[in-house]
């Protein structure tokens, strides 16, 4: 048994991993672009995880990449957990791979999104300390299409399927019609524009808003981060929304459309802006396209306690989401006594590895 | 306090947090981390915690049993309860000559 560095060619074999443990890892274009991004890094330090080698099988791994946030003018190097597999026979072997994660020089801060309660519990063990944002462990959902939810409880086919389904929709339509429509109430008071393709200005006025607001909030521009986009883009998955003040930005979100159990569902990726006002504009406009692209509802999930309340304004639906943790780790002092304080966090879907899962 | 005794008040506080097929018996050839170990990682952290958390309440010290030197002999071949005994003993009396 081994522990060594990832190499590209073990995809594969880490698929194989994923899939005998019932998970799915990242697709063959993200893996390409993890492997530029870490060429052009130059960094030779810096690596894509480690595996567990034996008998030539890859029975563990554990994923590592290099973001870059923007805080306070300095540009922060991070290195972001993904992808912490080990077959269930070896699982006491996964404490080397963490151990390695952890033993890397050349970073400032470590982060890993949605860690589950046990992995959390390990990750603490190696101080680790989740992100002092506390309503992370909650999902809000502002339905779109009633019916199309309907449906998705409703996955099996049964005898006269359409006719009850119709039938339960009357009647959540009856007793819910004020909850399910409160968002139609909403009056956008901004100039809202909708982009499919991804701007310069976007990333400028992200950067600004993170100077201005003394906040953590991930470099946009990076070559993994922009092509992840352009995957998107191209694939008709995504969608931005800007608000315009005077020819200046004021506010942008990015909404994701993805699959849930085969029916079409949104999730909003990111929302910034520099007023509440604007903030309701950016969420109201999303739904109507969210209804438009024929999705169920629009998620909001891993978002600060500020956008939250915006959100709560909505009356959304609200599951709770129990593994879902976000941990992070410094070694620096300066940056460790910032990250304690729940104002220096940003965090939004664009975190972690959660944009590369669609 | 003993090391020895350390590390069977911790099993016994152990296995009353853990189903009845996950208990540890104690023996100085127990592996923690090895072929024959019946822990997972989450099992080992829990057990160091426990042990841990003993030190802190009866001797008063801050130890971190997960730290290198763990790392170095269990990965090579295994750690058994023997080694933790003896990395115990190693650490509380640096931890006693340095106050």
């Amino acid at each position: 048994m081994k522990i060594r560095k990832v190499k590209k060619n073990d995809y594969l074999k880490i698929k194989f991993l994923f899939k005998k443990n019932n998970l799915k890892f990242y697709s063959l274009n993200t893996w390409y672009n993890l492997w530029v991004s870490l060429k052009l890094s130059k960094d030779k330090k810096n690596s894509l995880g480690w595996v567990i080698e034996y008998k030539k099988n890859i029975i563990g791994h554990l994923g590592n990449f290099i973001s870059y946030y923007n805080f306070k003018k300095n540009k922060i190097k991070c290195s972001v957990l993904n992808g912490w597999v080990v077959d269930k026979k070896y699982r006491h072997t996964s404490l080397a791979l963490i151990k390695k994660y952890f033993d890397q020089k050349n970073c400032d801060f470590f982060y890993g999104t949605t860690f589950n309660k046990d992995t959390a519990t390990i990750v603490k063990k190696f101080s680790a300390k989740p992100i002092p944002v506390n309503n992370f462990t909650k999902s809000y959902y502002i339905i779109t299409d009633s019916k199309k939810v309907l449906y998705f409880f409703f996955r099996k086919n049964f005898f006269l399927k359409k006719l009850i389904v119709n039938l339960i929709n009357f009647f959540i339509n009856l007793f819910l019609f004020y909850k399910i429509n409160y968002w139609k109430k909403e009056i956008v008071k901004n100039k809202v524009v909708l982009l499919k393709e991804l701007k310069p200005d976007l990333n400028r006025f992200l950067k600004k808003y993170s100077e201005k607001n003394k906040k953590l909030t991930l470099d946009t521009s990076t070559f993994l981060f922009q092509s992840t986009l352009k995957n998107l883009i191209a694939r008709n998955k995504i969608w931005f929304f800007v608000i315009y003040e005077k020819n200046k930005i004021v506010g942008c979100s990015t909404c994701l459309i993805y699959k849930n159990k085969g029916i079409r569902a949104s999730l909003l990726l990111n929302l910034v802006a520099e007023n509440k006002a604007s903030y309701r504009s950016l969420i109201k406009e999303n739904l109507i396209e969210a209804e438009k692209s024929g999705c169920m509802y629009l998620n909001f999930k891993n978002f600060s306690q500020e956008k939250i309340r915006i959100v709560e304004n909505f009356k959304p639906f609200i599951k709770n989401l129990p593994n879902n943790n976000f941990y992070y780790k410094s070694n620096n002092i300066t940056l460790k006594k910032l990250l304690k304080k729940h104002s220096s966090w940003n965090p939004s879907n664009f975190d972690g590895d959660i944009i590369f899962n669609y | 306090m003993t090391a020895k005794k350390i590390i069977e008040v911790s099993i016994k506080n152990f296995n009353k947090n853990n189903k009845r097929k996950d208990h540890l018996v104690y023996a100085d050839n127990l592996q923690i981390l090895g072929p024959k170990s019946k822990m997972d990682s989450l099992k080992v952290v829990n057990f160091f915690i426990e042990v841990e958390n003993h030190i802190k309440k009866k001797i008063k010290k801050d130890l971190n049993l997960l730290d290198d030197s763990f790392f170095e002999k269990s990965y090579k071949f295994k750690y058994e309860v023997k080694d933790l005994e003896k990395d115990l003993n190693q650490k509380l009396k640096l931890k006693i000559k340095l106050k």
